[in-house]
């Protein structure tokens, strides 16, 4: 009887907080159905009574969306699988080598996520200019420029690290005993078992590098190689914005993340502990 | 000759040595490039003056970090970020914590709440600063209708200077949980069932196994998390730009969007330089003690 | 030993910024003898052609007619790069001009690039200029600035005496810095007072006679502000402005009679009794009159759009949106005048940047075709930018606009009011602490006198010292 009124709060506490959580998400919504003037009322109408559905095709035909969208998922693929191997290899370095410097390494490594990004697109832009001059291919308003600076995170590594460093340690002596070399040990068995850390290191990176803006902007100046969020900025003017058709777009330009999201977050099996040390 | 005389187990060390910054160099490299170049290059463009529109940079010396350490808006953004700071980190981090725990127990509704806790993090700011102006109206917003029921004073949320910064830390609060939560997900899940079912045969009950079970092994993440939290709550900026431009009465006004304004918005590049390096000093400095203290006491195994 | 670090750094630091290209902006000197080889004439272009034009002059001759429909024919296309920062319907509009310019000049292929907004495209120039990847003419706000940067040709250098004369004052002055005119006027509005038709009938208010004076404005507004359900506070506002309130200010101490800047330009001097007088009337509307809330600019065009508040201060270019968002009627008018009446501008402009003698030529004509009569006539009728030309008053597509809005009419009548503060080094600066000065007496936390003192202080400190 405890048990059931304990998980009843439980599920109240839940829902009030997934409400407020999801209002922003629900206006998003609600609001690209709208008609211009519907927008602002107060308090806010949450069902639009009439929902204008062809906000989303004039939302996708007003920008080069076909090809933003095909940009923008081949640079997140690029940057997240670069990101996951660069970062399992140092994380690795760091949990479980030794090596002299090892410590001051990681500060330094720590040390690149405290400088504010924006101070760094001017050196990165001017880089990428000169890589340029020397190959067109590596300059700016390719490929290279939008995935190259981002493949490497000191976030994730740091995120690896943590998860590595809680494996036991007889893991590892096991696999010495039975011939495993350090890549065979990585690949074999601490990527296999550290699932959600890569799992969730892939869905930040992906995230972050879908909604990043200024950089793409910075580089590109072709529609050939822009990204989704650039497309957004159609809607969002000086003098007001068009609000149903960049709710519009908001909503399908955030799709692709909330499905990485779903499949994501299957790795996230409840009280998963595959050790497979018997104590 | 040298190589007869190492003997094997030095050769081993080197070679264990050798690969230890063999896997490090990818990472490295990009790093190199694309930031410490970078925080190099600020760190030079702060010792001349720069205003971008007006020509070419003159030799400055010390003269930017003079004129910031003399400012005042300088101590008020760097007094603002520390609230921010210490108002969003510790409630952050002991909601998210709460949370991801209730989340970790089977539920039909399971996928359902944590992709629900997950969707301020991908909701376009556009949408969230619309929807967080409504709740924050002074007039006809939803806190202070609920201030209301509880027949309690309304409150200007973000046109007064003493509760702007409030709001805006109950927004970033909002905003990061998704983060945080799906961090202590992943952490959570590292921890073997055994243990749990060890501790409850000993006869331990909730706040025990929490106690000494739960919150050990979730020392590395909550280091993790405390440590990104600091560096980022330094670096906040989004719903400074979006929701309040700094204000009112400058008592938004953080670091990062001080430095934003006199670097993209006066085009002072020297000056925001130097506000970047030391920006780059606090956090490091701040990090440091983090990892002195505290880092002893994260439990690994 | 830490002399050696500090001396390694800055040496690292300043090695570092050797190793990037120098960030010094475009000689000052405009490139001397770039001679064409890089814009061979085509072949198909070869059997008309005439023989490679030698190298021009670096001073670009004098502009042709702005209506001319063709250009003078050249032997070879010559390609720009056009960089935009408008978006919405107003992008709209600027890609179709494009596209219809690209149509009738073939020699002059422009490629145009959607850049963001204002501070996006800044920061995109800001990069270019230190990389040397500038476009060769860009519309950004806040243009006169880049004056002294180096990059550009002035625009006062390749106007005509016709331009001059056919575009209001107050433009070219809006697009000066000291005394020199560097861009071209393209994009622009007028603050005005849109209201709520509705609102003023239930208030017992004439729906068409909007406030004219000062004191018609506060009457007005307090007629405006009621409290709709009787819980003891105020649901509805009779006043609000946008956030963009310095401008709103600087427009109201011009009327008092006031001024911004010294006749010399060196100091700013609104802090003058008119000036202080401008920014008592903004306090007294909201802690005296009580019809404005306070620091509340920010919830301002929702609340307005939404009906919840009678009168709001607001760009002329939001014409369009404001009518299309509000499910009222919309009423526009100039605003109210005390001494004088006084529109001060507002928007953005075309910069031509430093490149080849032919680049520049081919964007100043571009940028005339983009400025001419029926292009600003087409920008007006579809946003509320108001239109550019004296001339414009024969437009047959302007005249029947008009016809169909009377708001539209409103802000024709009203550019005759329209002026300019020139350009100069700290206006951001100045304007940014003027919107200091409006909320500390909204707040209440300064007295309008202090306040504006305050405000000049800091900004003739930091013009003296430049």
């Amino acid at each position: 009887m405890l048990k059931k009124l304990e998980s009843s709060l439980i599920h109240l506490l839940l829902i009030l907080g997934a409400i407020v959580m999801v209002m922003p998400f629900a206006w998003m919504i609600s609001t690209s159905l709208k008609s211009q003037n519907e927008v602002f009322s107060y308090p806010p109408v949450w069902i639009p009574p009439n929902p204008i559905w062809e906000n989303y095709v004039r939302a996708w035909q007003a920008a080069p969306f076909a090809r933003y969208f095909v940009n923008s998922v081949i640079i997140a693929l690029a940057v997240t699988l670069g990101t996951l191997i660069t970062s399992s290899f140092a994380a690795f370095a760091f949990a479980r080598i030794r090596f002299p410097g090892r410590d001051a390494l990681f500060a330094i490594y720590l040390s690149s996520m405290m400088i504010p990004h924006q101070m760094t697109i001017i050196p990165s832009f001017l880089v990428l200019k000169d890589f340029g001059d020397f190959s067109p291919a590596l300059g700016l308003d390719t490929y290279f420029a939008l995935i190259a600076p981002f493949i490497a995170s000191a976030f994730g590594i740091f995120l690896l690290r943590q998860s590595f460093l809680t494996l036991p340690n007889e893991l590892e002596d096991a696999a010495i005993l039975d011939g495993c070399g350090k890549l065979g040990f990585l690949w074999r068995i601490v990527i296999p078992l550290s699932r959600p850390a890569l799992a969730t290191l892939a869905l930040f990176t992906f995230m972050a590098n879908w909604n990043s803006y200024l950089w793409p902007l910075i580089v590109t100046n072709s529609n050939t190689m822009r990204t989704v969020q650039i497309g957004l900025r159609y809607f969002v003017g000086q003098e007001g914005n068009q609000w149903g058709l960049l709710m519009a777009a908001a909503v399908f330009v955030t799709l692709p993340i909330v499905i990485v999201y779903l499949l994501v977050q299957r790795q996230f099996v409840q009280g998963i502990a595959v050790t497979g040390i018997k104590q | 000759m040298t190589m007869l005389s190492i003997s094997p187990r030095r050769r081993r060390e080197w070679m264990e040595w050798l690969s230890g910054y063999a896997f490090l160099a990818p990472s490295f490299i990009v790093l190199a490039v694309f930031t410490y170049f970078p925080v190099a290059y600020a760190l030079g463009l702060s010792f001349f003056k720069w205003r971008i529109m007006s020509g070419a940079p003159t030799f400055f010396g010390l003269g930017n970090y003079q004129l910031l350490f003399t400012s005042d808006d300088f101590w008020q953004a760097i007094r603002n970020t520390v609230y921010f700071a210490v108002g969003s980190i510790p409630t952050g981090m002991a909601i998210a914590l709460f949370v991801a725990i209730l989340l970790n127990r089977p539920m039909r509704a399971l996928p359902i709440y944590r992709t629900a806790y997950f969707l301020p993090t991908v909701t376009s700011m556009v949408a969230v600063s619309v929807v967080w102006m409504w709740i924050y109206h002074p007039d006809v917003g939803l806190m202070n209708y609920l201030l209301e029921q509880f027949h309690l004073a309304p409150i200007r949320w973000l046109n007064e200077p003493r509760s702007a910064m409030p709001a805006l830390i109950i927004l970033g609060i909002w905003r990061g949980l998704g983060y945080n939560i799906i961090i202590y997900l992943a952490g959570l899940q590292n921890i073997p069932e055994h243990l749990y079912e060890a501790a409850q045969i000993d006869g331990a009950n909730r706040w025990q196994l929490f106690r000494h079970v739960t919150w050990p092994l979730l020392t590395p993440t909550s280091f993790l998390i405390l440590i990104m939290a600091v560096i980022n709550s330094f670096q906040a900026f989004t719903e400074f730009d979006v929701m309040t431009q700094g204000g009112p009465l400058g008592s938004t006004t953080v670091i990062v969007y001080y430095l934003y304004k006199q670097a993209f918005q006066q085009f002072n590049m020297g000056y925001g330089s130097a506000l970047a390096i030391v920006l780059f000093l606090i956090i490091l400095g701040l990090t440091l003690i983090q990892t002195k203290v505290l880092g002893p006491r994260v439990h690994y195994q | 030993m830490k002399k050696l670090v500090l001396l390694s750094l800055v040496a690292l630091g300043v090695i570092a910024m050797a190793c990037a290209p120098a960030p010094t902006p475009a000689p000052t000197a405009a490139p001397p003898t770039v001679a064409p080889p890089t814009v061979a004439p085509k072949p198909t272009e070869a059997a008309a052609a005439k023989p490679t034009e030698a190298p021009k002059p670096t001073e670009v001759p004098a502009a042709k007619p702005t209506t001319a429909p063709t250009a003078a024919p050249t032997s070879a296309p010559v390609k720009i790069t056009f960089w935009y920062a408008l978006s919405g319907a107003t992008g709209q509009v600027v890609e179709a001009m494009v596209a219809k310019f690209n149509q009738t000049h073939p020699n002059i292929p422009v490629t145009v690039v959607f850049q963001g907004t204002y501070a996006d495209i800044a920061n995109k120039l800001v990069a270019a200029m230190t990389a040397k990847t500038l476009p060769d003419v860009a519309q950004m706000g806040g243009a006169p600035t880049m004056a002294e940067s180096g990059v550009i040709v002035p625009i006062g250098d390749l106007v005509s005496k016709q331009d001059l004369d056919d575009i209001y004052p107050g433009f070219w002055d809006y697009n000066k810095f000291g005394n020199q005119i560097v861009s071209m006027p393209f994009n622009n509005s007028i603050p005005i007072v849109y209201y709520n038709k509705d609102l003023f009938t239930a208030a017992g208010l004439d729906p068409n006679k909007p406030p004219t004076t000062w004191d018609e404005l506060a009457k007005m507004a307090q007629a405006l502000t009621k409290d709709t359900n009787n819980d003891g506070k105020i649901e509805q506002w009779g006043l609000n402005t946008n956030t963009d309130t310095h401008w709103y200010l600087t427009a109201m101490i011009m009327q008092n009679g006031g001024k911004i800047l010294s006749d010399d330009g060196k100091k700013v001097v609104y802090n003058s009794p008119e000036g202080v007088e401008a920014l008592q009337f903004w306090a007294d509307l909201v802690n005296k009159y009580k019809v404005m809330p306070a620091n509340q600019h920010a919830q301002a065009n929702a609340d307005f759009v939404a009906g919840k508040v009678g009168m709001i201060m607001r760009s002329s270019a939001s014409l369009a949106s404001v009518t299309t968002d509000a499910k009222f009627k919309v009423g526009a008018a100039p605003l109210p005048c005390k001494k004088t009446c006084s529109e001060p501008l507002g928007g953005a402009s075309f910069l031509i940047f430093k490149t080849t003698p032919e680049k520049q030529k081919a964007a100043w004509e571009f940028t005339q075709w983009m400025t001419n009569g029926d292009n600003t006539v087409d920008l007006f009728i579809k946003t509320g930018y108001v239109p550019l030309r004296k001339s414009v008053s024969d437009n047959a597509a302007l005249k029947d606009y008009l016809k169909s809005s009377p708001n539209a009419q409103i802000l024709v009548d009203s550019l005759k009011y329209s002026c300019a503060i020139p350009t100069f080094g700290e206006l951001g600066n100045s304007d940014e602490q003027l919107r200091l000065a409006i909320q500390k007496v909204e707040l209440a936390s300064a007295s309008a006198k202090d306040a504006m003192d305050a405000a000049a202080a800091l900004i003739n400190k930091n013009m003296a010292g430049q």
